[in-house]
C-alpha cells in the first residue's frame, strides 16, 4: 500500500515501516505529529516517562528491569539514610545514575563491533569536569563564618547559577568533540554521549564536593527525613534535569548538524543552537538554584518540576530525530520486533507498534548467519 | 550510531554496517539486576570502607559517674592575648590573635575565624542577646542557624557532650548540634555547632561555636580556643562577673 504521509509503499500494517506514520484511515499530516513516542511507541510523546526518555534505545521488555533497579537503587540509599550511614548514602547516591548508565550502555550494545572509545571518551570527560567543577564549588562555598555571622550558608549567585550554567557547558564539550565524526550521526548518539557525560559529571560533583564529608565518621548526627529528602534531590531530581537538559541540547545539535539537510529545522526554533544550549543551561540553573531558598523536601518537589520539563522537551528531540531519519534502503526480510514480538518487514519502524527500530539494541552477527536475518531469540 | 546505508567509496561512508532491533539487549532483567545489586553493594562496601578509615575516634570525655582526668591541655599555654571590647554591649574577651582573627564585628558582637590545616574554617561568635534567658537566646540562635545548615538536629553522643556551659564564669544553658553545609552541587562538609549562653540578671551573652565534625570535640583545639575566650569574657561595667 502507499502510506499517505510519505507517500512510498509500505507493507499493509498499523505504522508505515518507512517514515512512522499511522495507517490509520483518518490519519493526516507528518509521521512526527504522531503521538506514540518513536523510542517507546506504547507510550504516549508527551508522557513524562523516565526510562525510555533517558535510556532510548532500551526494548519495552528491558525497560521494567532498569526500573526494578533504580527502585532497588534509590531504596537502598533511603535505607543507608534511614540508618544514619549519611556518608555511604550520599556515595550510593552520586553513583546510582552514572550505574545505570553503563549498564545500559551495555545492555542494548549501542557501539558493539567498534571500539568503545567514543562512549569511554565522553564519560571520563564528564567525570574530569566534574571533580573539576566539585572543587570549584568547595572554592566558593561559604564558610563558617559566613553561616555564623549573616546567617547565610548560600552562595546563590556562584553556587545557584555560575557554576551549573559552566558546569553544563563545559561537560558538553567532550560530546561536542564527537560530533564532527560521521559515524555519530543519529540523534540517538547525541543523546546518549549527552546523557553519560551529564551523568558521570554529577556524580563526578557530587563525591568531589563532598571530601571533607566523608571524615566525619561512618554514623555522624543529623535528621534523618531532611537527609533523605536531600539524597533523593542529589542522586535523582538534580541528574536528571542535568541529564535530559545535557542530552536535550546534544539532540539539537546533532539534528541540526548531522541529520540531512531537509530535517535540519525539524525541531524548530527550539533546536537552533543559539536557543538550544542556552534553554539547557537555564533549566539546568533554575533547578540547582532552587536548593538556595527552599528547604530539602522543598527543593526535591522544585526538582520534580524541572524534571517533568526536561523530560518531555528531551522526549520531544528525541521524537522528532527518529521520525525524521527515515533510512532510503531498499525493505528488508521479515524480522521479530524486540519490541513487540510481531513479525515486521525491516526498514526504519515496526511496522505493528511503530517503535523506531533505531531505538533497539543492534543485531550481534554471528558467525553462522548473516546480519540481516532475524535474531534467534523468541520475543518477551 | 547510524544504520544508514551509504555508497561504497564515499568519504562518508559508514564504517560497520550492524542493523538494529535484530535481537533484546544483552542481559535481560535478571542479569541487570544482578549486575546491577552486586556494582552497587560493591560501591556501598567501598564507601563504608573510606569512611570507616576517615573516621575521627571519639570517645566520651567523662563516662558517668566516672572521674574525668586531667582537663585537655590549651593550646598555646603563655601568650600575649588580644583584647576585644563591645562598645554597644560592654561585654569583652580575649582571644590568640596568632590563631584567631576577627571576621565580623558589629553592636551585638564579634566573629571570629580559624583556619585549620586542611583547608576548611571554623568560627566563634560571642553576642549579646538582650531581653531574653539563656535558654530562649540558645533556642533562638538554632532557628536562625536552621535556615542555613541543613539537617540541623541536636547531637546527642555522649562524646560531645558540654560539660559545665558557662559564659563569663557565669554558669549557663548549653547544646550541642550537629548539621551539613549543602549546596546544589551536594554535601560539603557535617559541622558541630557549640552553643552557650549565661545571663548576670540584667544581660544575657551567647557563645557559638560552628566547625567542621573533624575539628571539634572535647579534646580538640577548637574546643580548647573556645574555651579560653569564653573564661575570658568580662561582663559589662558594673556588673562584672563574680
Amino acid at each position: 500500500m502507499t502510506c499517505p504521509s510519505c507517500e512510498q509503499t509500505t507493507p499493509e500494517g498499523r505504522f508505515c515501516i518507512r517514515c512512522g506514520a499511522p495507517l490509520a484511515d483518518d490519519w493526516e499530516g507528518k509521521s512526527r505529529t504522531r503521538s506514540h513516542f518513536a523510542a517507546a511507541s506504547h507510550q504516549h510523546v508527551a508522557h513524562p516517562a523516565l526510562i525510555s526518555t533517558l535510556f532510548p534505545h532500551l526494548p519495552r521488555a528491558s525497560q521494567s528491569g532498569f526500573r526494578l533497579a533504580l527502585a532497588f537503587g534509590l531504596a537502598v540509599v533511603a535505607g543507608l539514610a534511614a540508618l544514619r550511614l549519611f556518608p555511604m548514602a550520599l556515595i550510593a547516591a552520586a553513583l546510582l545514575l552514572p550505574l545505570l548508565v553503563v549498564l545500559y550502555l551495555i545492555d542494548v550494545d549501542v557501539y558493539e563491533g567498534e571500539p568503545p572509545w567514543a562512549v569511554a571518551f565522553v564519560i571520563l570527560w564528564g567525570a574530569v569536569a566534574g571533580v573539576g567543577f566539585g572543587l570549584l564549588a568547595i572554592d566558593v562555598a561559604p564558610s563558617a563564618v559566613d553561616v555564623i555571622a549573616h546567617g547565610d550558608s548560600q552562595n546563590v549567585v556562584q553556587q545557584g547559577l555560575l557554576l551549573p550554567f559552566a558546569g553544563l557547558l563545559v561537560l558538553l564539550i567532550g560530546p561536542v568533540l564527537l560530533l564532527p565524526y560521521h559515524r555519530f550521526n543519529d540523534v540517538l548518539d547525541g543523546v546518549t554521549f549527552g546523557t553519560a557525560a551529564a551523568a558521570a559529571f554529577g556524580g563526578a560533583q557530587a563525591i568531589t564536593y563532598g571530601v571533607h564529608y566523608f571524615g566525619s565518621g561512618v554514623r555522624p548526627a543529623g535528621a534523618i527525613a531532611p537527609w533523605i529528602w536531600r539524597l533523593l534531590s542529589l542522586g535523582l531530581g538534580m541528574p536528571i534535569v542535568t541529564m535530559g537538559a545535557a542530552a536535550a541540547a546534544c539532540a539539537a545539535l546533532w539534528l541540526r548538524y548531522r541529520a540531512p539537510a531537509r530535517d535540519c529545522e525539524a525541531l524548530g526554533p527550539a533546536g537552533h543552537p543559539v536557543v538550544a544550549l542556552p534553554l539547557a543551561a537555564a533549566l539546568v540553573m533554575g533547578a540547582a538554584v532552587g536548593e538556595t531558598f527552599l528547604p530539602p523536601w522543598g527543593w526535591l518537589l522544585w526538582l520534580a518540576a524541572f524534571d517533568v520539563v526536561v523530560i518531555i522537551m528531551l522526549r520531544r528531540a528525541i521524537h522528532v530525530g527518529l521520525l525524521e531519519e527515515a533510512l532510503e534502503i531498499p525493505i528488508g526480510p521479515e524480522i521479530a520486533c524486540p519490541n513487540c514480538g510481531a513479525q515486521t518487514a525491516r526498514h526504519t519502524f515496526c511496522g505493528n507498534c511503530g517503535i523506531s527500530l533505531q531505538a533497539l539494541p543492534k543485531t550481534r552477527p554471528r558467525r553462522s548467519e548473516p546480519v540481516a536475518m532475524p535474531a534467534s531469540e523468541p520475543p518477551a | 550510531m547510524s544504520t544508514e546505508a551509504a555508497a561504497p567509496g564515499s568519504p562518508h561512508q559508514h564504517p560497520s554496517h550492524h542493523f538494529r532491533a535484530g535481537s533484546h539487549g544483552r542481559l535481560r532483567i535478571r542479569r541487570t539486576l544482578a549486575i546491577f545489586v552486586l556494582t552497587f553493594a560493591v560501591i556501598v562496601g567501598v564507601g563504608a570502607a573510606l569512611t570507616s578509615v576517615q573516621a575521627p575516634t571519639r570517645h566520651p570525655a567523662c563516662p558517668p559517674l566516672q572521674p574525668c582526668g586531667v582537663p585537655a591541655p590549651t593550646v598555646r599555654p603563655l601568650v600575649a592575648l588580644s583584647v576585644f571590647r563591645s562598645a554597644q554591649s560592654g561585654f569583652s574577651l580575649e582571644y590568640d590573635g596568632s590563631l584567631l582573627t576577627i571576621a565580623h564585628q558589629d553592636g551585638a558582637g564579634v566573629t571570629l575565624r580559624v583556619q585549620f590545616k586542611d583547608g576548611t574554617t571554623g568560627a566563634m561568635n560571642v553576642q549579646a542577646a538582650p531581653g531574653i534567658s539563656p535558654s530562649a537566646a540558645i533556642a533562638a540562635r538554632v532557628k536562625l542557624l536552621q535556615g542555613s545548615i541543613s539537617q540541623l538536629a541536636r547531637d546527642d553522643d555522649p562524646a560531645d557532650e558540654l560539660l559545665g556551659a558557662e559564659v563569663g564564669l557565669r554558669s549557663g544553658s548549653g547544646a550541642v548540634f550537629r548539621g551539613d553545609l549543602a549546596g546544589p552541587q551536594g554535601v560539603s562538609q557535617s559541622v558541630q555547632i557549640a552553643i552557650e549562653s549565661a545571663t548576670n540578671g540584667r544581660r544575657t551573652l551567647l557563645a557559638t561555636v560552628l566547625a567542621p565534625a573533624q575539628h571539634v570535640g572535647p579534646q580538640s583545639d577548637m574546643y580548647a580556643l573556645a574555651d579560653q575566650i569564653i573564661n575570658s569574657v568580662r561582663w559589662a561595667e558594673g556588673t562584672a562577673s563574680s
